[in-house]
């Protein structure tokens, strides 16, 4: 197969004030061609960060600390602003959780459409921003075209990112968390769609969500992250249907299920301060199944049969 | 979209009122030769200081020049004056806010200081010293007005470019790899350019004051060609016989000065998302 994309122990840290804050500890990840990923985790566990840092598009506070990500035997950390902003947009599409802020309320779509062609020397006449709206399944791609973003529902704002995402034919598209804003069944129709453009793009898709229940049908590997470090990675269907690691039993368990009518399952207690990690395996305050070792080592992410695990005690 | 605000605009009696002032003051001096009855740098001396009337709307000056036609071509050049030093203080404070606020750090400290040096200086005062070293005619006053009223812009400009570039689609933007010269001018300017508009026609009242006044201390426009300051300037020597000479350009200074100001407050309103 072939290698498209690889992280390689990368660290981010967040500077806030006066404190640093490690956001993501080395993280290693492998994409081939065609591969989808997900990266799953709860709210704060870097996941986020780590999307962003592929683009290299951290805000300011954050700083990469060490690590490499080679996208084509190119170290995308090491490179200048203008081989980065080919990448960005031209190899590498993104799409971001928020599609009502994502767009710049002043400007015509077909503008911001234009936009993306241009930079990257695409043709950019109208026929081809119409044939882009149609590609995500916007019907009346002519009408559409000359609206604002306000004008448009919060679904079809996300399919125009898609759109602008997609423009230039890239090679991975990295979807952070592109349903979260959405309403259920619009989420569906989006990921459909996802679904159709991998097919008909070949596209390498790393999908950033905390939602498990979307993605079984759309991915197949799945890293589950926790407090800035990967926890578990492997196939989708291995991962989901046995589980090694408690925190993934835990998130799995915690997706509910419309026929039982119980309590959801919940994981007590929260993510951990970034700023004040316990020692030793960063899971065990909330582990239910800690030994005494838990507490003391960091457990190594190892291969463990059929996928990578780090955890003593599985 | 624009004309959405334009409705809303016109709904606004007073901003009607000022657009209409505008509206004429803007064809006056436009057309200034076809509605002075008279020419305006020659007189007839035995015709001075004549009250109104028929033969002269507003009476006459002390050379005996019509003073209607006087302040017609005046229109001319306080409109211009008060447009073109607008449009280098929008040009240049619009600049120099968007890189301050974009790109801050060192660039940023370096413009914002210069603009807290700036408005250390009372800038009637620093006009008034810089034309003193240049030549007092129109061109060198537009430029030292526009040059001198640039600061309260750029800080505005600076502000809300702070706030619209911490927004998503502008890492958006960056991450569909737009260069940071089309992610300001492209993505950010539109943002920011309705306090901008609301500041500028603002702007222009207090540009034409300003000339007026250094017009009316002789470092404006310099006489024969009129201006509403120095038609006022002549007409303070006589104030005691010829109120016309006083009044009426008086009068002038302030109704535009007025208009421009509803203007600006009726479109302060219309982008103002609360008041809607």
């Amino acid at each position: 197969m072939d290698k498209i994309l690889s992280i390689e122990n990368l660290f981010v840290e967040y500077t806030v004030g006066k404190k640093i804050i490690p956001a993501v500890r080395n993280v290693s990840l492998t994409l081939n061609k065609a591969d989808s990923l997900t990266i799953v985790g709860e709210s704060g566990c870097g996941k986020s960060t780590l999307g962003l840092s592929i683009l290299n598009l951290l805000p300011k506070e954050a700083r990469i600390i060490d690590g490499k990500i080679i996208f084509h035997e190119q170290d995308i950390l090491r490179l200048g602003e203008k081989e980065l902003q080919k990448i960005r947009g031209g190899k590498i599409g993104i799409v971001f959780q928020d599609p009502l802020s994502s767009l710049n309320p002043v400007i015509k779509i077909s503008q911001q459409l234009r936009e993306t062609l241009k930079i990257h020397q695409r043709d950019f006449s109208d026929d081809k921003i119409e044939k882009l709206l149609e590609t995500v399944q916007l019907s009346e791609p002519k009408i559409i075209k000359n609206y604002y973003p306000h004008q448009l529902s919060g679904g079809m704002r996300q399919r125009i990112m898609l759109a602008m995402a997609i423009a230039t034919k890239p090679e991975i598209l990295i979807a952070d968390e592109p349903t979260t804003a959405l309403d259920v069944t619009i989420q569906k129709e989006i990921l459909e769609l996802i679904k159709k453009l991998m097919r008909e793009f070949n596209l390498t898709v790393i999908f950033i969500t905390h939602n498990f229940g979307i993605i079984s049908d759309i991915c197949n590997k799945i890293a589950v992250m926790y407090a800035g470090e990967i926890v578990e990675e492997g196939g989708t269907s291995e991962i989901i249907k046995n589980p090694r690691h408690p925190y993934t039993k835990a998130l799995l368990s915690a997706i509910p299920k419309t026929h039982k009518v119980k309590r959801f399952n919940t994981i007590p207690g929260n993510v951990p301060d970034l700023s004040a990690m316990p020692d030793g395996c960063k899971f065990h305050p909330r582990c239910p199944r800690k030994i005494e070792k838990c507490a003391k080592e960091e457990p190594q992410l190892k291969q463990k049969e059929n996928r990578l695990l780090r955890c003593f005690n599985p | 979209m624009w004309k959405i605000y334009f409705e809303k605009l016109l709904k606004n009696k007073l901003a009607k009122i000022g657009i209409l002032i505008i509206v004429a003051l803007i064809l006056t001096a436009i057309f200034s030769p076809l509605i002075s009855t008279h020419n305006p740098i020659e007189g007839n001396i035995l015709e001075r200081l004549q009250s109104p009337s028929k033969n002269h709307f507003l009476g006459t000056d002390e050379m005996g020049r019509d003073v209607f036609s006087r302040m017609v071509y005046g229109t001319r050049i306080s409109i211009s004056i008060g447009i073109i030093a607008v449009g280098i203080s929008v040009i240049a404070g619009t600049f120099l806010g968007l890189i301050s606020g974009y790109f801050g750090g060192k660039i940023d400290t370096v413009i914002m200081r210069f603009v807290d040096i700036m408005l250390c200086f009372p800038t009637f005062f620093l006009i008034l010293m810089v034309i003193a070293f240049l030549e007092p005619n129109i061109y060198n006053v537009m430029i030292v007005i526009g040059l001198t009223s640039w600061t309260g812009l750029a800080r505005l400009v600076r502000g809300e470019t702070l706030s619209v570039k911490e927004r998503d689609f502008i890492i958006a933007a960056k991450g569909l790899g737009l260069k940071k010269r089309r992610i300001i001018f492209v993505h950010i300017l539109p943002n920011v350019i309705a306090p901008v508009i609301v500041a500028s026609i603002l702007g222009v009242g207090a540009a034409i004051l300003t000339e007026s006044g250094l017009s009316f201390l002789g470092l404006g426009v310099q006489p024969p060609t009129p201006s509403w300051g120095n038609i006022l300037t002549s007409g303070k020597d006589y104030i005691h016989i010829a109120w016309w000479l006083s009044i009426f350009p008086g009068l002038a200074i302030l109704l535009t000065v007025l208009s421009w100001n509803l203007l600006g407050e009726g479109l302060r309103d219309v982008f103002d998302p609360r008041m809607n």
